[in-house]
């Protein structure tokens, strides 16, 4: 697998979508800073948490077309032919995957800090809590590379899988967001006033009609968490509850997606 | 004879279709064995299934004696070379730099060798230029180039000189004759240019509906091959008539041509046939061709 890695990495570097998303990536950090700028507020946390909401697409089309490039160009054939097993030629795909979406994470972040501190001031949330929002930024940004891994190896056609990989994020951006509703939903109206000094007051609570009850509310959150996208958007509000919750869905979302990956890959017939 | 591809009843389907059939095929060391058959008659599933891309549902074969079922399968396989249908190329990378990626995946410890190989397949003063803006020729060579990395002992070649110009087709004949005769690399060639193969292949496997009809080699092949005389006469009835007399094959081709397929003495039949009056205008002695071979082989074949 060593060999494999190599040789992706060789590619890696002349190859002009990787480039592309490296300065995009700059770009964004840099648009991002701009644009918080002028609101009033802003505390630096929610700047560096920004890139992870929309990461996913930026691994949607870079794993697409660079891991889609070997099927349709017959790299995969080659490497088969010289002896490579079918195992290593995906995990090395799926690790340079993972490492072009951390660099392009890490540029993000090492942009945002660098420059946002002077302007934002230090960050709000404890050590551990970066430490653990590290983590899980990590893992969703895994998870995103084995699923479009996933479809990318399985699928031998580019253009299809190009398409099923950016349609899938966008239906996980949707879903999560009407999962979140439901995950997010009260079990009490709240009629609250207030007064002139600008505090409020709960006048009365009672039970919302609406309310989809416990279950439903439980099951919502679950699919909510196991969706990366929905994960993706919880960091993104930096202020989680479910921060410490969510390397569990990622690390299962990961050992399954791959597991039955390279199981269907070892099988596949190639062309 | 030590043969480095062994198959001992392949067979391969697709869903009820049998794309391979109780394939048994022999290629012996450096040979060149030109693998001949119709389009759809099992030679690119064969191969396919050689390289390792598809599984075949029975049957067995080896490589230089390790079985397609062990383990250390993988490690004949890193013997071997080849292009299947179309050259395996990243486009956006130019011939040095698809060479360079070959051998990162091949494992080697350096980039020594490029240069020559490029020379070898006529490609080195491509520089920078991207595989995307080479010629189908270009594209093929560069695939042949990629195939030679590792200094395999097996290539497999599937339709190595489609897209090829003449030249082009003459510099492949020559490049896969110097590589079998100065470094002894076998070679497995899968080709329609049933002409071009027969100046090159030591020896045959001619396959049709999955099924591998005849092997042999060139020696045994040349000897099959029908002589025949294709005379012109005036008379072609007196003709027929001493051709049935003296029990000699032959088929008329037109009112004034005969073609007579056992040996015969030529001043004899003048002589017979002047006799009767009959005249002979014009004779030729053909050779039958292997297209003429493979065709009436596979023609028997569906007979059968």
């Amino acid at each position: 697998m060593i060999k494999l890695l190599k040789a992706g990495f060789f590619r890696l570097k002349k190859d002009i979508i990787f480039w592309l998303f490296i300065f995009l990536t700059i770009g964004i950090a840099f648009f991002t800073l701009l644009r918080y700028m002028s609101i009033e507020g802003i505390k630096l946390d929610r700047v560096i948490n920004e890139f992870i909401m929309y990461i996913g697409l930026f691994i949607a089309i870079f794993v697409s077309i660079f891991i889609g490039k070997e099927h349709s160009e017959g790299i995969i054939r080659n490497k088969i032919i010289v002896g490579h097993s079918r195992v290593s030629i995906y995990l090395s795909n799926l690790i340079i995957s993972i490492i072009v979406s951390l660099i392009c994470e890490l540029i993000y972040i090492l942009i945002a800090d660098l420059i946002g501190i002077p302007i934002f001031g230090k960050m709000q949330m404890s050590i551990s809590q970066f430490a653990i929002t590290l983590l899980d930024t990590a893992l969703v940004i895994i998870s995103f590379c084995s699923i479009f891994n996933f479809i990318v190896m399985i699928c031998s056609e580019i253009t299809v899988s190009t398409t099923i990989c950016i349609i899938l994020f966008i239906a996980m951006y949707v879903v999560q967001g009407a999962l979140s509703l439901t995950a997010n939903t009260d079990k009490y109206l709240t009629h609250t006033f207030t007064d002139e000094n600008g505090i409020t007051h709960i006048v009365s609570q009672e039970p919302d009609p609406n309310y989809p009850g416990d279950e439903k509310v439980k099951q919502a959150r679950m699919f909510y968490l196991l969706i990366p996208q929905g994960q993706a958007m919880e960091i993104g509000n930096t202020d989680s509850e479910y921060l410490y919750k969510m390397p569990i869905y990622s690390v299962s979302l990961i050992i399954i997606i791959n597991f039955i990956g390279i199981c269907i890959f070892s099988r596949k017939e190639l062309k | 004879m030590e043969y480095i591809l062994e198959t001992n009843d392949i067979v391969k389907k697709y869903g009820n279709f049998k794309a391979l059939n109780n394939f048994n095929m022999h290629i012996p060391k450096e040979a060149i064995y030109g693998l001949i058959g119709k389009n759809g008659a099992g030679k690119t599933t064969l191969i396919r299934i050689i390289c390792g891309l598809q599984k075949e549902t029975s049957g067995k074969f080896s490589i230089y004696g390790i079985e397609n079922n062990s383990k250390n399968i993988i490690d004949a396989r890193k013997r071997i070379g080849g292009i299947i249908e179309t050259p395996s190329i990243c486009l956006d990378m130019s011939a040095e730099d698809n060479l360079k990626e070959q051998y990162k995946i091949v494992g080697l410890p350096s980039f020594d060798g490029i240069k020559e190989i490029l020379e070898l397949v006529g490609l080195e003063n491509t520089g920078k230029k991207t595989a995307k803006h080479f010629s189908l020729g270009m594209k093929q060579r560069l695939g042949l180039a990629i195939s030679l990395v590792g200094n395999p002992d097996l290539l497999i070649l599937d339709e190595p000189i489609n897209g090829l110009d003449p030249e082009g087709i003459i510099e492949i004949r020559e490049l896969i004759l110097k590589l079998n005769k100065e470094k002894g690399i076998t070679f497995l060639i899968s080709s329609h240019y049933l002409d071009e193969l027969s100046k090159i292949a030591t020896h045959y496997g001619i396959i049709d509906k999955g099924i591998l009809i005849k092997e042999i080699n060139r020696e045994e092949l040349e000897d099959n091959f029908k002589r025949k005389i294709q005379i012109k006469v005036t008379d072609l009835k007196e003709c027929i008539k001493y051709l049935e007399e003296n029990n000699l094959k032959y088929k008329v081709i037109s009112n004034e041509i005969i073609e007579i397929y056992d040996k015969i003495n030529v001043s004899e039949l003048v002589i017979a046939l002047s006799k009767r009056n009959c005249v002979v205008n014009s004779f030729k002695e053909k050779e039958e061709s292997l297209e003429n071979y493979f065709l009436n082989l596979i023609g028997g074949a569906n007979n059968d």
